[in-house]
C-alpha cells in the first residue's frame, strides 16, 4: 500500500496550513497557493500528511493510498 | 511554378463527404458485426483529435469496465479560436461522424449519445438536425441528443462538457471527479471529439490494417497562408509540405504556431522540419508574418487566456493574470531587467496544476514564446521601438 496526497485546487482556498505542516512536500507558490508534490509518502510523512489533510479547512487535501 | 506534393495531402475525411443518408449509405453501410470494435481500434492506434491525443480504445475500455449504462458526448465544443476541423466535419459529413458515436456506443453499450454543439454555431446546428431527421425518417435508430454550448475556450473540456449537462454550468470538475465511471446523470460517459468518431466510422468500415497504412488527421492552416482552410494530412509527411500546399510563404515567416493557443511557437527552422502527428494537438498550424510582434501576440493570448479562466483554482485565476500582466508589461518596455526571469519563474510553478489544462496550456505558450521570441522579448524590455506592424493578427475568440 502506498501514500501520496491529492489536492482538489477547486477547493482550495490557500490558507497554507498544510505547506506549515508538511512543508517536505507542499510549498506555497508566488500567489499563496500550495504546490503539492504528488510523490509516495513513506514513514513520518505519512502521520504529517494526515495532520495537513485534518487541518485543512476547505478539505481540499486529501491522503490517497493506492 | 509550385508543385504540389501529394504525398502531403491525404482524403480519407475529405473524400467521405455526400450529399444525404442514402449516398453515405452506399460508401458507410453499418457493418454487421462491431463485436470486437474496441480491439480494432485499438490495433489501429486511433488518437484523440480535441488536443489531448489520449488512445482512444483506453478511453472506451475505461468506461466499458465503470458500472451502469453509459452515456456517449460528442464533443463539438471546439474551443480553439482558430481551429475549424470539428465545424467542418460537423458541416460536411455530420453521417461520419454520428455513426462514430453509434458505433462507439454500441462498443460500450451505452443507449443515448449528446451531440454538443457550440451555441454560436448555427451552421453545424442544422447539417446535424437535419442528418438526424434522415436518419428518423429512414427508419434507423435514433440515439441522438442535441446540446447547445457555451462557446468558451475551456467549456470543451470533458469534465466541463459533462458539468455543463448537468447542471447548465461549464467549468471543469475537479480531477477526482472521474466522469467515466460517473459523468452525465451519474453514468460512465465516453467524450469524444468529433473528428475522432469520424475516425471511428473509417476504422469500422475498413478495419485495423487498412487505416494503419495511411491514418491522417484533420488540420486547421492559417495565419499568412494564401490558401487557409481545413486540410487533411497523412501521419508522418512533413509540415513543410503541408504548408507549401496552403501557399506559405515561409521567407516572410517569422514563426509557425502548432496546436493553437494550448500549443507552441516554433522558429521556421523548427516548423519546416516537424511531421504530422500527435504533438500537433488539436491540429492548429499557424503562420505569423514577419510583420506581425511576437512578443505583441504573446500578450493578447495570454490576456485572453486568463480571463477564459474559470475562476475556479486560485492559482489560476492568480497566475495567469500575472503572466499575462506581465508580458504585457514586457511588450510596452515597462518592465525591469527581471521580468523575464519572473515569467520563466510563474510558468515553473504553474506547469501541470489546477482543476483542467488551462494553466499548463497557457505556460506552454508561453515557454515556447520566450524561446522562439527571445530577442523579441529583450529588445521589447529595454524599450526598443517595435519594428513590426501594430495591428493584431491572431484571432481571439468571441468578445464578451
Amino acid at each position: 500500500m502506498s501514500f501520496h496526497l491529492v489536492l482538489n485546487p477547486i477547493a482550495c482556498d490557500g490558507r497554507g496550513t498544510c505547506a506549515e505542516l508538511i512543508g517536505e512536500r507542499i510549498q506555497m507558490d508566488d500567489w499563496g497557493y500550495p504546490i503539492v508534490s504528488t510523490a509516495e509518502l513513506k514513514g513520518e510523512l505519512v502521520d504529517y500528511a494526515e495532520e495537513a489533510c485534518a487541518a485543512c479547512p476547505t478539505g481540499a487535501l486529501a491522503l490517497k493510498h493506492t | 511554378m509550385t508543385t504540389i506534393d501529394v504525398s502531403s495531402v491525404a482524403n480519407r475525411l475529405m473524400s467521405s463527404r455526400f450529399a444525404d443518408l442514402a449516398e453515405h449509405r452506399r460508401y458507410f453501410p453499418v457493418p454487421t458485426n462491431m463485436k470486437r470494435l474496441i480491439d480494432v481500434i485499438e490495433d489501429s492506434d486511433l488518437t484523440g483529435k480535441g488536443g489531448a491525443s489520449f488512445p482512444t480504445a483506453s478511453k472506451l475500455r475505461a468506461v466499458l469496465k465503470a458500472n451502469g449504462t453509459p452515456i456517449v458526448v460528442v464533443n463539438g465544443s471546439e474551443g480553439e479560436p482558430v481551429s475549424g476541423k470539428d465545424a467542418f466535419l460537423l458541416q460536411s459529413s455530420p453521417h461520419l461522424v454520428l455513426d462514430g458515436a453509434m458505433y462507439a456506443a454500441a462498443a460500450i453499450r451505452a443507449k443515448r449519445i449528446i451531440v454538443c454543439i457550440k451555441e454560436n454555431d448555427g451552421l453545424s446546428l442544422q447539417s446535424v438536425t437535419t442528418a438526424i431527421a434522415e436518419r428518423k425518417r429512414a427508419g434507423e435508430a435514433n440515439p441522438f441528443d442535441v446540446e447547445l454550448v457555451p462557446d468558451r475556450f475551456i467549456s470543451g473540456e470533458a469534465s466541463a462538457l459533462v458539468n455543463w449537462i448537468n447542471s447548465r454550468n461549464p467549468r471543469p470538475l475537479p480531477k477526482t471527479r472521474r466522469i467515466w465511471e460517473g459523468g452525465v446523470r451519474g453514468r460512465p460517459t465516453l467524450v469524444d471529439n468529433v473528428e475522432t468518431l469520424a475516425h471511428i466510422t473509417l476504422i469500422a468500415n475498413h478495419g485495423a490494417n487498412w487505416y494503419r497504412s495511411g491514418a491522417s488527421r484533420l488540420l486547421s492552416v492559417a495565419g499568412d497562408v494564401h490558401s487557409p482552410g481545413i486540410y487533411e494530412a497523412p501521419y508522418g509527411s512533413g509540415l513543410d509540405a503541408l504548408l507549401d500546399v496552403a501557399g506559405a510563404r515561409l521567407q516572410h515567416a517569422r514563426a509557425v504556431l502548432v496546436g493553437g493557443y494550448f500549443g507552441s511557437w516554433l522558429t521556421i527552422d523548427e516548423g519546416r522540419q516537424r511531421v504530422v502527428d500527435d504533438t500537433l494537438g488539436c491540429g492548429v498550424v499557424l503562420v505569423l508574418p514577419k510583420a506581425a510582434c511576437g512578443v505583441r501576440e504573446t500578450a493578447r493570448v495570454l490576456k485572453w487566456m486568463a480571463g477564459e479562466s474559470a475562476q475556479q483554482c486560485g492559482m489560476c485565476v492568480n497566475g495567469l493574470a500575472s503572466i499575462a500582466e506581465m508580458t504585457s508589461r514586457v511588450y510596452f518596455g515597462t518592465a525591469n531587467d527581471e521580468s523575464i526571469s519572473w515569467l520563466v519563474r510563474w510558468a515553473n510553478q504553474l506547469d501541470g496544476r489546477g482543476a483542467c489544462g488551462l494553466p499548463t496550456g497557457a505556460v506552454t505558450f508561453l515557454r515556447s514564446a520566450l524561446h522562439v521570441f527571445e530577442s523579441d522579448f529583450e529588445n521589447h524590455r529595454k524599450g526598443q521601438p517595435c519594428t513590426m506592424s501594430e495591428r493584431p493578427f491572431l484571432p481571439l475568440g468571441a468578445r464578451r
